[in-house]
């Protein structure tokens, strides 16, 4: 019952990151750009624990790399690192509908460029080096603050259609 | 000492991040060099990309099934005020629109086919990167269908043939392009009119400006907006004369000994649906 979660989110955060990258993209630049697999993965680790955080981060971090030009293992580190940090907060934190969300995903966001920065410098060489701490990520920041409560409740509704009875 | 079940959880979860952490560094540093880790990414990249296809083509096939629902019913009023109209043209008068419309779609086909002298492959976009830190474009397109590394990629808009970005990765029937605004691309070109080379490199937004540099003082003061810039084809991968982009500011400081030009590129990549992949690098 426990891997069916686990794939059931994985899921979940790949659909996202198909959306993210065909339809969202049809948008203009500076019109949406958050990173909701990161969001849901920021849920779900919360909710789940740090194994079902670390893993399901790793995963999806993994699919994200091999669709981008980013280096293989990029992606999946930052996400397998926060995946591991937010699932040690299982239980430590109290869940309300707004405030809560965007915090949270503030402040994985932040360590999503920061853990980017420091894999730069330690793995790539400075041609292959992405510029993190852009005008785009900033943008980034905002669009999945904003976005955080929405896919928070989404997630707390998919709990509840598929898990609740079974203890999610 | 014996450890208590929750402290073993612990380092087991610890042990388990540590491991998954070191399999990314790994995969990280071998990137660039390993033909092993190479192909996991086109496996990869050919297995995610079959559903990253799948999105794109049903998701166009429902936005094409209700946008036909609405076109017949606009088709059918429209149709209904012509056959109004149509009784007061005469005959003589439809028949020269008909021609001068066909005589403009020969027109624009023959430039077409001037403009184009290499072997091509038609593609159609189905994905971009999903984070903001790299630019990659997919496209419908791989191995299969004769696509190889380096290729370059136009597209054309409004009349021109103007660079997209080059093949880096293919997979069995897609592949990922490096696009004009990335910063890691950059190309040999030379302005159409007054021939001065430089080399055009991106500078990361899809929306900003292009930049062009190492072009000599000499051209200074003749440059102008809006001059046009192509691939002078001094490198092995693109053909000469395809379009790049216009000029849009020249930018000279004193203590540097070129210019620096800002492009606007030709292809606007907030519209762009299909490319052309020529069959003109190194590989093929």
């Amino acid at each position: 019952m426990k891997r069916k979660k686990l794939i059931v989110v994985i899921i979940v955060m790949f659909l996202f990151v198909l959306l993210q990258t065909t339809l969202f993209r049809k948008f203009p630049e500076n019109f949406i750009y958050p990173d909701i697999a990161l969001i849901i993965l920021v849920f779900f680790s919360i909710n789940r624990g740090v194994t079902d955080g670390l893993v399901s981060g790793f995963v999806i971090g993994m699919a994200e790399d091999f669709l981008s030009l980013a280096p293989l293992g990029f992606n999946s580190f930052i996400k397998t690192t926060i995946g591991f940090i937010f699932g040690n907060f299982k239980d430590k934190m109290f869940l309300d509908p707004i405030f809560f969300p965007m915090l949270v995903v503030l402040i994985a966001t932040l360590m999503k460029g920061f853990i980017a920065v420091i894999i730069s410098l330690a793995f790539l060489s400075p041609e292959a080096s992405p510029a993190v701490f852009t005008y785009r990520f900033a943008i980034e920041i905002i669009q999945n603050c904003i976005c955080a409560p929405f896919v928070f409740a989404f997630m707390k509704l998919v709990k509840f259609y598929t898990f609740e009875d079974r203890g999610f | 000492m014996k450890l208590l079940p929750g402290n073993n959880r612990i380092k087991k979860t610890t042990l388990l991040f540590v491991l998954l952490l070191i399999i990314n560094s790994a995969l990280m540093i071998s990137s660039d060099r390993s033909k092993e880790t190479l192909r996991i990414s086109e496996i990869g990249f050919s297995f995610l990309s079959f559903f990253q296809k799948g999105f794109v083509y049903t998701t166009s096939f429902v936005v094409e099934t209700v946008n036909s629902i609405n076109e017949l019913r606009r088709v059918k009023i429209e149709y209904s005020k012509l056959l109004e109209r149509i009784s007061i043209y005469e005959a003589l008068e439809k028949d020269y629109l008909d021609l001068r419309r066909e005589n403009n779609k020969l027109r624009d086909l023959l430039t077409f086919s001037r403009t184009i002298r290499t072997e091509r492959i038609p593609a159609q976009i189905i994905g971009h990167d999903s984070g903001v830190f790299f630019n990659t474009i997919t496209i419908d397109k791989g191995r299969r269908h004769g696509v190889a590394v380096n290729m370059p990629v136009v597209a054309f808009q409004d009349g021109f043939q103007g660079l997209v970005g080059k093949v880096v990765e293919t997979g069995h029937s897609s592949s990922k392009i490096i696009p004009l605004y990335d910063r890691r691309f950059s190309v040999a070109a030379r302005l159409q009119n007054l021939r001065h080379e430089g080399i055009v490199s991106g500078t990361g937004r899809r929306s900003s400006l292009i930049t062009m540099n190492y072009v000599s003082r000499n051209a200074g003061g003749r440059i102008g907006y809006g001059d046009i810039v192509i691939t002078s084809g001094l490198s092995s991968i693109y053909p000469s004369g395809i379009y790049i982009g216009r000029v849009r500011n020249v930018g000279a400081r004193e203590y540097e000994p070129a210019l620096e030009l800002e492009l606007e590129p030709v292809i606007d990549f907030s519209r762009l649906e299909f490319v052309f992949v020529l069959k003109t690098g190194p590989d093929s």
